[in-house]
This record gives structure tokens, sequence and C-alpha cells, in this order.
């Protein structure tokens, strides 16, 4: 529950009144009656403003002193128009450039001004105006601001008016209204159309001056109800007139004498329905403090102060014109600097999370640093370990096969002496020294009784030395030289058939070629290690004496040379030696570890 | 004003905040966050490749067995066991000349005759395994590069043994080329057939052990010059020729 405080500030009366009004509860049921909690008049007179202030200080205490204020007398231009639907703020703009036509009446500037935007009727927005000299309602409001009271809105009767017809709309919905304040001093016509103030009038005559004149004084109160419906139907003919607008009721308020006594003549008059607010219920007035007979019974003169307090959603109040880009600018440079202060902590809460976050790889890079400064000592020394043991194993064996190489040698010389058949004679073994092993090089011959026999002795050597395991395969192929002598019977026949071959047919000439007969096709010949096998192309006709007359030519020194060898192979049991037929002599070539 | 410059106005109102926003959070990064920024990123990577560095040597670790302790002094002391520090060359050919006389039958040997050359330094090794002349070093090559195992300065005399026997003498002879009183070399072997025995050449290198040398470290042994010959090496066989090396 908040208490609000609405001052009406009439040529010769202040009225305030404190309401303390109970809010709708999230915009759903109808709020309470508003309770009346205090009510205060002051005689006032424009001529004292000290005065007013003086009593205004007594009066506002105890009361709330953030205030709506009415201010009578003001010289006020109220306008309307339909304009184009637009935002509030162009709504504004429009309604100022609308303003500004010599017609309108406006005061002089600078002013204090409010627009407000009525309802949409046929796509265009219906908006009233109110203009006042800012000069003229800072100095109305002077007073009340040097005795304490936070004027939070100031505005004209009609304006207040306008938010009493609003405060009853429920009654007549989008119906027009007229709103008559009837006071001492002063009376107030206002038209109003939903919240928007169609005609506004103030008149400078009231109950009470009407009474002081002579003439209207004998006439007594029929007179000045006259007059009163005589202003209010020459308005609305107006009205009529201008803008196509019918009044449906009128209501009626104020501290005039006899309120009721007006209702009867306007009625007749006009021809409306006539409502005196002169009826408190709307109204809570059990926390009225005592004596509350001046309030009770003069309930339509509070009407005006009582609308600006319970409004709950009071209407845009004036403003001076030339402090509102001031207190634009001071919003706007609101938002800026709450911007900023936002682009701020946002940039502040990054630079923090990159500190945090870099504080946390920095102390994990530690961390790491640390695993490795122990890891890596550790591996080296694992390393150097290995190291260890691998240069420990290689001098034991290298002690061990310095101490072994004699006998490993002599298995080397055991295996050829095994692998050796009768066949197989070696003449030269011969072990050179490399790097990291012994060069083994061997020479020897394979005797057999044709070359075939020869070589397949040769190749058991072999492949026995092979399958030793202490020689192997041999690095480099074998060297090969094979040779085949004359078989001991042929070597007779070449004898006596050359010796023969004079006493025979000698030879005879053939003029033409003849194919050779069948015999060997080739010679073979040792070389590099390899046995070649040439083919031998024979040819008939006149070479073949020559042929043979080298042959028993070759086969005769064969013979020269071996007879000394026979005589040298006998052995002792008279029996002769075996005849080589072939020989291969081979050399071999090993590595053998040292 | 007019309607225009009204909605302009609003526009620039509406968006101030966020254009406002949007230059400190720009002026803010660009000076505060983004130096930031750099330094945490290469604090993340510096910090990603020590992972990377820790994980490889916590593989390493976990992977390579720990191996036990080698003693390198027991083979060490072994090898100062088996290679005398003097001068053994007369003992090896006196055992040599034992087992050339116990191998071969009487009546089948000739011709034996022990002939030793002069001492030299066998050349240190580097890391690589290469073997390093000494300077004046005539009979630095062809040493057993396993003699680099050992972090003793080596050198040899060569010795010779000839005789004319069977073949299985001369391998019994081999057979017994071993437990001298010192390590041995066998250079080489030379068995040729002659009429009609055979003739047997060995070439042996008698090893002595020097000073202490740092191993793989190609110190020269014996400040790399010729071992001078032994005094109590025996020459059975004059040496002919060349200087410090048997033929």
């Amino acid at each position: 529950m908040a208490n609000r405080t609405g001052i009406e500030l009439l040529p010769s009366a202040c009225r305030i009144v404190e309401v303390a009004s109970r809010a709708r509860v999230f915009g759903g049921a109808t709020p309470e009656a508003a309770r009346v909690r205090a009510f205060r008049e002051i005689p006032y007179s424009a001529a004292d403003p000290a005065s007013l202030t003086a009593e205004l200080r007594r009066a506002m205490k105890g009361l709330e002193r953030r205030a709506a204020v009415a201010v009578w007398g003001l010289h006020s231009s109220h306008q309307a128009w339909h304009l184009p639907p637009a935002s509030p703020d162009d709504l504004e703009a429009l309604a100022r450039r609308e303003s500004r036509q010599p017609s309108a009446g406006l005061p002089s500037p600078p002013l204090a001004d409010v627009v407000v935007a009525g309802a949409l009727r046929d796509e265009r927005r219906e908006t009233g105006y109110a203009a006042v000299a800012a000069s003229e309602l800072q100095s109305r409001l002077q007073p009340l601001i040097d005795a304490g009271i936070r004027v939070e809105s100031a505005v004209t009767p009609a304006l207040a008016h306008a938010s009493l017809a609003r405060q009853r709309r429920a009654l007549l919905p989008d119906a027009v209204l007229a709103v008559l304040s009837v006071n001492a001093r002063a009376t107030a016509l206002t038209v109003v159309h939903g919240q928007v103030v169609l005609f506004a009038r103030e008149l400078p005559w009231g109950d009470e001056t009407e009474r002081l004149d002579d003439e209207h004084a004998r006439a007594g109160g029929a007179a000045f109800a006259a007059r009163i419906a005589s202003e209010l139907r020459r308005s609305l003919v107006y009205l009529r007139q201008s803008r196509s607008v019918e009044v449906e009721r009128v209501l009626v308020c104020g501290d005039a004498a006899d309120l009721r006594a007006l209702t009867g003549p306007l009625m007749s008059e006009l021809s409306l329905d006539v409502e005196t607010l002169d009826v408190g219920d709307d109204l809570d007035l059990s926390a009225l403090p005592e004596p509350s007979d001046p309030f009770r019974s003069r309930l339509g003169a509070w009407r005006t102060a009582l609308a600006l307090s319970t409004d709950a959603s009071p209407l845009p109040a004036l403003k001076a014109r030339d402090l509102r880009p001031a207190a634009r600018a001071s919003a706007l440079a609101q938002r800026a600097a709450a911007a900023a202060v936002a682009g701020v902590l946002i940039t502040a809460a990054g630079w923090g999370i990159l500190g945090y976050l870099s504080g946390r790889e920095a102390a994990r890079q530690e961390r790491l640093r640390r695993t490795i400064a122990l890891l890596e000592p550790e591996l080296q020394q694992r390393d150097e370990d290995r190291r260890n043991v691998m240069m420990a194993a290689a001098r034991d064996a290298a002690l061990g096969a310095f101490a072994s190489q004699g006998p490993r040698l002599a298995r080397v010389m055991e295996a050829f002496s095994l692998a050796a058949p009768a066949d197989v004679a070696l003449s030269a073994v011969r072990v050179e020294p490399g790097t990291a092993s012994w060069r083994i090089v061997v020479e020897g011959q394979a005797e057999g009784a044709d070359a075939g026999a020869a070589h397949a002795a040769f190749t058991r050597f072999l492949k026995a030395l092979e399958s030793s395991a202490a020689l192997g395969r041999p690095v480099a192929p074998p060297s090969l030289r094979t040779r085949t002598a004359d078989p001991a019977a042929a070597e007779e026949r070449p004898q006596t058939e050359a010796a023969a071959a004079p006493a025979g047919r000698p030879p005879e000439a053939v003029t033409t070629r003849r194919p050779a007969p069948a015999g060997p096709a080739y010679i073979e010949v040792a070389r590099d290690g390899r046995l070649y096998r040439i083919p031998l192309r024979r040819q008939a006709g006149n070479l073949e004496a020559d042929r043979q007359a080298d042959e028993a030519r070759r086969l005769q020194e064969a013979a020269a040379a071996r007879q000394p060898a026979a005589s040298s192979v006998q052995t002792v049991s008279g029996q002769p030696e075996r005849h080589p037929v072939s020989v291969v002599e081979f050399t071999l070539r090993y590595e053998v570890p040292k | 004003m007019t309607v225009t410059t009204g909605r302009l106005g609003d526009t620039v109102e509406r968006l101030l905040p966020f254009l406002t926003i949007v230059t400190v959070v720009t002026i803010g990064f660009l000076w505060f966050v983004q130096p930031r920024l750099g330094a945490y990123l290469r604090v993340r990577s510096d910090a990603t490749a020590l992972e990377e560095r820790a994980r490889t040597l916590r593989q390493l670790t976990s992977r390579a067995p720990s191996s036990p302790r080698a003693d390198m002094g027991r083979s060490q002391r072994e090898f100062e066991a088996r290679m005398s520090a003097d001068d053994k060359v007369a003992d090896v050919a006196a055992a040599l000349a034992h087992a050339v006389l116990a191998s071969a039958p009487t009546d089948e040997l000739r011709s034996f005759t022990i002939e030793t050359g002069d001492r030299a330094a066998a050349p240190a090794f580097d890391a690589a395994g290469d073997a390093r002349r000494a300077p004046g070093s005539a009979a630095a090559d062809g040493a057993d590069p396993r003699l680099a195992l050992f972090p003793y300065a080596v050198t040899y005399t060569p010795l010779r043994v000839t005789f004319d026997s069977s073949f299985e003498a001369a391998s019994r002879v081999l057979w017994q080329v071993r437990d001298f009183p010192t390590v041995v070399e066998v250079r080489s072997a030379t068995l040729t057939r002659g009429l009609p025995l055979m003739r047997t050449e060995l070439l042996v290198r008698v090893l002595q052990r020097g000073r202490t040398a740092d191993v793989f470290r190609g110190v020269p042994a014996d400040g790399a010059l010729p071992a001078a010959p032994g005094p109590t090496a025996p020459r059975v066989a004059a040496t002919a020729g060349e200087e410090g090396a048997a033929r």
C-alpha cells in the first residue's frame, strides 16, 4: 500500500488529500476503494506565496511529500487532433508541429507541455496536447517546492478532470464527458473523450464571485445555474460544430455552496445526464481523521485533488520543453554509461577468465616440468645401465673369443679334414686376419675318372663344408680349373693309328664339306672360378689331315711327359698308382668370426 | 525537429547502448584481452608440448625394463687377470714350442722355428670403432677392435711359429693355442702342402696391458709412440728387412 498526495491549487485555496491506494495484484482483481488518510485546505492568495509556503510546511507534516499538483489560473492551451499512427516520440513531434499553427493560441515560450495519446479511431490516433508557459508554471509551483513538496507531476485542471473522467470510464465506456468544476472564484469546463481533452475552458468567476455581484445576488442561485448552463451550452455547441462531438454526460464537482442545485437547470438546459460527484461511494472514508465533516459534507470540492491522488496510472504531466532534451540526454547518457559499464565488465570478465586459464596452464606447465625433471634422469640412468650391461656382455664375449681363437681354428681345420673325401686333396689353407673375422682361403684339387666324376667329388666336398657349423657357405663362388687327361687306351690307338696312317689310304681332299659326325661338341675352360663350355664346330675337308698330325704330335709329347711320372708313381707292391683321368683344381674362400 | 530526424535520433538512441558495448569490448579486447589471449595460447601450446614430452618419457620409462646394474669392474678385473701387464712373450713362445713338440711326432716335425718381432702399440679406437693410426706407429693396422672395449692401452709383440708336420699335427697345435699367461691374438695361419709334410706357419700377437686409457675417446695408447722392443722377447730367428713387423 502506497500513499499518494494530490494537491489542487485554486485561485483562493489549496486543497491537499493523501490517499492510501491499493494497487492491483498482478493486474487482476479490481482494487479496493482508495482510503482517504488525510485532507487539508489552506487559504491561498497568489499575491502572498510566502504565506502559502509557511502554511504548507505546517500542513504537510506527516503527509507524503511526493505529490501531483493541479494548478488553476495558468495561461494554457488545449488542443486535440486525429494524427497518423506513429510511435510515441513521433506522435509527440507531430503534435508539437500541429500545435505551432497560429490559431492554436499557445502561451509565450518557453513552454511546458504534454502530449496525450488517445484511442485509435478510423486508423488515426486521437491525440491531445496541452501547453502552459513554463515560467508561469514554475512560479506557481515554487511555494510548494519551497515547502518541501516534491512535485512529481503538474497538470492543468482540464488534465486533472480528464483523469477524473477516466476513473469513471467503466460506467460509460468511450463516452464523451463534460466535467464542470464550479468553485468559489473559478469555474472550469472540460470535455474529455477517453483520456484526451477535447475542450477546456477556465472561467474567472465562480459561486462566490457571483454572489458578490449585487445583481446576480438578487437573482439568487437560479441565475448562477442558468449562467453556468448557458456557458456550457455554448461550449458544447461549439464542439458539436467544430469537431462533431456529442457530449453524453456532465459531471459536476467543485466547492460551490449547493452543487446539487445546478443539476436541474443543467439538465433542463442541456438535455443531458448530469451527475454530481458529491457522493463517496468509490472512497473508503473510514480512516478519515476527525473532524471529518468538512470533507464528507463537501466531497465535490475535493474531487479534483482526489482524482490526482487516486489515479493508478496518472496521465503524463506538463514538462518544460527545454528541460526535456536534457533529461533525455541524461537518460541517454545513463544508458550509454550502463552499456559502457557492461562492456567494461565483459572485458574484465574475459581478461579475468584468460588470466585464470593462463595461471592454470602455467601451473600445469610447472607440474609437467617437475615430472620431466624426474623422468629424464631416470631414463638416462636406465640407458646408462643398459649400455653398461651391453658393454659388460661385449667385454665377456671379447675375452671369451680371445681365449678360444686357437680351438676355433682347430675346429675349422677339423671341418676341412672331415669334409674332404679320398678324391679331394688340399694343397693349402691360408687364414688371414680381417676386421672381425678370419678370411680363409683353401686350395686343392678333386680327382675323378672323368670331368664329371671330379666335379662330383668336389661338389660332395663343398656340400660337406656347407653343412659344417664351423664354416658354412663360402663368401665367394669357388674358383675352378679343370684338367682332363687322355684315356690310356686312346693314347696307344692314336699312336698306332698315327703310325699306320701313312701306310693306309692317304687322305683325300674332298670338294664339298660334310656334316660333322657325332662326338664332343664343346671345350671346357676354367677361368675366374667358373667353368665355361665353348661350342666346337667340326668341319670336314682339308682340315682333317692337319688335325690328325697335330693330334699325333700332342700324344707323343704327352706320352714322353708321362713316362717319368709313371715310373715315379710305382708303389712298393709293384702295382701301378691310380692315374687320375680328370682333375678339378679349386680355390674356396670363407670368413669365420674371430 | 522533423519526423525523419526524430526517427534517426530514436534509432541512434536505441543503438547507442549496443554501440557502446561493442566499442568498449573491442577496445578492451585489443588492449587488454588480446595480449593475454596470446600469452594464454603460448602457455597452452608450451604445456601441450611438455605434456607430450612427459607422456613420451613415461612410455619410455614404463617400456624400458630396469636392467640390473652391470658389474663393469668384474669384466675389467677379468681382463686384467687374463692380459698380463708384464712382457710374456717368452712364456708364450715356450708354451707354443711345447705345444708343437707335443702335437707333432718326432719323425714328422721339421724346420721348427719361432720368430718374434718388435713390440708395437695397438691403435686406439674412436666411438665409431674406427682405428686411428698413431703417429709413428708402423704396425698399428689390423688390430682387433674388441680391444677398445677395455680402458687400457694395449701393446703387442708379433710371434711367428713355423714348422713342417702333418695336417693333424697342425690342428692339434691350434687346439692348444689357449690358456697362455697372457692374451694372444691369432693373426694368421697358413698350411701349405710340401713334400712329404705340410708347411705350417702360425702368426700370433702376444698382447700386453698398458696404462689405463679412456675407452672410446680415441686417446692414443702410450703417447702414440711405438712401443720399445720387449727386453725379454726371445729372438729365435732374426727379423729381416722391415722394422717392427714379423715376416
